[in-house]
């Protein structure tokens, strides 16, 4: 909170320890002036110190000569007695521990199957909140700069525990799983089968939070990839990077074209140039190029980001970058944990964005363009030319085509 | 004596409708309180002795040994955080929203003071999330208290009009838990009531002397109270943040204008009418002078016809107000000291009752025994004289209350005051004549 805007606190001010005591002393001294009148004891009676706690003279001989009636009044003053000490205890000690309405549960609200998927969504955000992955939208201005939300590839590729965004993807497919949409929850155990009523802005971010953890983990993989065969950035073995401007804003067209492209180090696009210029060139040429875990990062992050079904045809003869023959190789993308593709949640999320707001269809559609353009254009139709061969190209432009005239036809 | 068992035993029973009530099924009563009442935390069914009593417990009317007339003419409360908000919205329409119209890229302009600006409108709606808006406005109303004898038994009947306004909206979090709040928010539901009520209340009091050593009297009474209530509200279809981005359907499901239609027509067009009733019963022991056991059964019988539309389909249902069972203690510690004194009037109270009570906060409830539990003290100091000053502290349902009364030349009332709930804090003020 910014430092000018007035606090409140929402909650009263307690009173300090030392008025409770000063409170439960006065109300001692207030209950033994009204024990000694109800008893009619002298004023001195119960002044411990000052006298034997023995009854003053005569006092068992007036009690016996007390009628019942006056008898039964007595003790019911005494009983009155007690109760109000019992009443100022309580009430003292209620003042002393307030309620707080921020303490109110409203967890409670929930459905049974929203309570299970707040659960999985909150080991989801808590996974990428420890990795500093989680998305934060507090700052409007955010929005604009989206190098202030996104991770950097290279803090992707150095994260300290790499299977976080893993995690995170199977919470938040849970979260799918709770409220039933089984449509994508091709969990291999029982996906719920419940109606849910979810929100759609709840169901939207899921998608979208989901599309943004598969891109993470498409960028990951293919940074570290490109580190070389040393694991380290900015060597002389770099092989790749992904672009990461240093300013991107929706508005910047070309910056948010260029963010998280791959693209290859001066040194080898020379080669792939050098090779290019040969007319007699083969496409293995320049699988040749790759070693073995770059060709398999490759494949990996298509299937994460499109779906596409990648293969490394088999070149017995040829030796990789590694030193390795080339073999095939198709993706090793975990099923159980990543059912769908960034594609997939980013069509769904966008369904239902175009439901909750119609009026950005215009700027939707812009983003969605941007989105072909920097995974089919300028990924997936370079790879097919490096020698990786697509067995399902046609669906997935496809449904890259849908991603974009969906909304163009409505 | 027999009858003041007979009639105990039949409040309790009445009780027992109460236990079975669901809570879906109803309507808040939107008691009328006084300021007193108010600053004694609502322990206020064993005190009981004016105009107050028809609604908290109409078996005190029978103390009261003169007529009593009074005009309430005016009270305001307002909850703090609304009082907040306005006391800061012009600064903020100054620091915020100025800069970030008058910036050519609110959105991005890296200039400081528009992105400390962008943080301060996020803050602001963080801030709106958490708070609960309340106005509740009285207008000019009359009570009358008018003491008699029924077969030789003390006894009075008392009859009070009061209108009032009553507005409040909260924003409820609803939904997955997103840690981000701008993602929390989207679908959490915008809650808005706002009720016009008029109420004509009568009730009737009889004190019945028992003459026990453990019991001297006991005051039976019974009121009731007739309810025409216009109401403007979303409760039952309320919408959210989300749906606001869609503006053409919004509009239309929400705030269907047309062309040559004013809000104020909107309002007429969509306000609810609804007329009900509800009924009270009331007991009041003293056991010993300067003691008083209350037991109070709110809207034992009531009924309110509410209409509402869910999308094209138009509802009508039948509700009640919550019954409310209430136990209360009340001590006068100087009169059971057998030492009274004109200087001074020192009242302590205590009541139960449960968390949903009389306006229907259930929904409200922090689950802890507090929610039941309401204390209050006053202290008068020079009662019946020409200036007298009243100052009450309390704790209702956990949270603070307390205010002052100012009375002078015996008939004009100022009072001030806090009061908390389980619903937000308010602040209140009235102006009323009583003689």
């Amino acid at each position: 909170m910014a430092e000018d805007m007035p606090t409140r606190n929402r909650t009263m001010n307690l009173p300090p320890f030392r008025g409770i005591i000063i409170l439960n002393l006065y109300q001692m001294v207030l209950y033994r002036e009204i024990a000694r009148h109800l008893l009619e004891l002298p004023e001195d009676y119960l002044a411990i110190g000052k006298k034997p706690l023995t009854l003053p003279e005569g006092m068992s001989h007036n009690r016996q000569a007390i009628r019942p009636k006056a008898v039964i009044a007595v003790k019911f003053r005494d009983c009155l007695l007690v109760f109000l000490v019992i009443v100022s205890i309580v009430s003292t000690t209620i003042f002393a521990g307030c309620s707080n309405r921020d303490k109110r549960a409203e967890s409670n609200t929930l459905t049974p199957a929203l309570q299970e998927a707040d659960a999985a969504l909150n080991r989801a955000q808590v996974a990428m909140q420890g990795a500093g992955i989680d998305v934060q939208l507090s700052d409007i201005g955010a929005l604009a700069r989206l190098e202030t939300i996104l991770p950097s590839p290279m803090k992707l590729g150095a994260l300290e525990d790499q299977q976080v965004i893993q995690d995170a993807i199977r919470a938040m497919y849970q979260v799918l799983d709770a409220i039933g949409q089984s449509q994508v929850a091709r969990a291999p155990q029982n996906p719920a089968q419940v109606d849910s009523d979810i929100s759609d802005s709840d169901l939207l971010l899921t998608h979208i939070h989901l599309a943004y953890l598969y891109v993470l983990e498409a960028v990951r993989i293919s940074t570290i990839a490109g580190w070389g065969e040393d694991g380290k950035p900015d060597t002389n073995d770099d092989f790749s990077r992904i672009a990461f401007p240093a300013e991107v804003t929706f508005e910047d067209a070309k910056a948010l074209e260029e963010i998280y492209s791959f693209e290859l180090t001066e040194r080898i696009q020379a080669i792939f140039d050098a090779i290019e210029a040969d007319k007699n060139h083969r496409k293995e040429d320049y699988l040749q190029l790759f070693s073995q875990s770059q060709r398999q990062a490759i494949v990996d992050a298509l299937r994460l980001l499109l779906g596409a079904e990648v293969k490394v045809p088999t070149f017995a003869n040829l030796i990789g970058s590694d030193g390795q023959p080339i073999i095939e190789q198709i993706h090793t993308v975990d099923h159980n944990i990543c059912r769908q593709d960034a594609l997939f949640h980013l069509q769904a999320a966008l369904n239902i964005a175009r439901k909750i707001a119609p009026d950005f269809e215009q700027a939707i559609d812009e983003f969605n363009e941007i989105i072909v353009e920097v995974f089919a254009e300028d990924f997936f139709d370079q790879i097919l030319q490096w020698g990786f061969e697509g067995l399902n190209n046609q669906e997935v432009r496809k449904r890259l085509d849908e991603l974009i005239t969906s909304v163009t036809e409505r | 004596m027999r009858l003041c068992v007979s009639y105990t035993l039949c409040v309790i029973m009445f009780a027992g409708a109460y236990v079975a009530s669901a809570q879906a099924d109803q309507e808040p009563l939107f008691l009328f309180r006084g300021a007193r009442p108010l600053g004694l935390a609502n322990a206020y069914e064993a005190i009981a002795d004016d105009i107050s009593a028809i609604q908290y417990n109409p078996a005190g009317l029978a103390q009261v040994d003169e007529t009593i007339f009074q005009l309430l003419i005016i009270r305001g409360r307002a909850t703090e955080d609304f009082i907040a908000e306005a006391k800061t919205i012009d600064q903020f329409i100054s620091d915020t929203i100025e800069p970030l119209v008058n910036s050519a890229d609110p959105l991005t302009d890296t200039d400081p003071q528009i992105v400390a600006a962008r943080q301060r409108l996020v803050d602001r709606a963080e801030q709106i999330l958490v708070e609960t808006h309340g106005l509740d406005l009285a207008l000019p109303s009359i009570g009358l208290i008018k003491p008699l004898t029924i077969a030789d038994h003390k006894a009075a009947v008392a009859i009070s009009f009061y209108n009032h306004i009553f507005a409040n909206a909260r924003i409820v979090e609803t939904g997955l838990a997103w840690a981000d709040p701008v993602m929390q928010m989207l679908d959490n539901p915008i809650l808005y009531r706002v009720t016009a009520q008029s109420a004509l209340a009568t009730a009737l009091s009889v004190e019945i002397p028992v003459g026990q050593s453990y019991l001297k009297a006991a005051n039976l009474g019974v009121g009731v109270r007739l309810i025409r209530r216009g109401t403007f509200t979303d409760v039952n279809n309320p919408f959210a943040i989300e749906d606001i981005l869609d503006t053409d359907q919004f509009k239309q499901n929400y705030f269907d204008l047309q062309d040559d239609d004013s809000f104020a027509a909107l309002v007429r067009k969509n306000i609810d009418l609804k007329t009900g009733y509800s009924a009270d019963l009331g007991t009041l022991f003293f056991p010993v002078d300067g003691l008083r056991v209350g037991l109070a059964l709110r809207n034992v019988l009531s009924n309110i016809n509410v209409e509402y539309s869910v999308g094209e389909n138009l509802i009508t249902e039948d509700r009640r107000f919550p019954p409310n069972l209430v136990v209360s203690v009340a001590a006068q510690p100087l009169t059971l000291l057998a030492k009274p004194s004109e200087l001074l009037d020192l009242t302590v109270a205590a009541s139960l009752d449960k968390p949903n009570g009389d306006d229907r906060l259930g929904d409200l409830k922090l689950n802890s025994y507090r929610d039941s539990i309401h204390l209050g003290a006053e202290i008068i100091l020079t009662p019946k004289r020409w200036l007298s000053l009243a100052v009450r502290t309390g704790n209702n349902q956990g949270f603070l209350t307390f205010g002052t009364t100012l009375r002078l030349f015996r008939f004009i009332d100022f009072n001030f005051g806090r009061y908390g709930n389980l619903e937000a804090d308010w602040w209140f003020a009235s102006t009323e004549i009583s003689f």
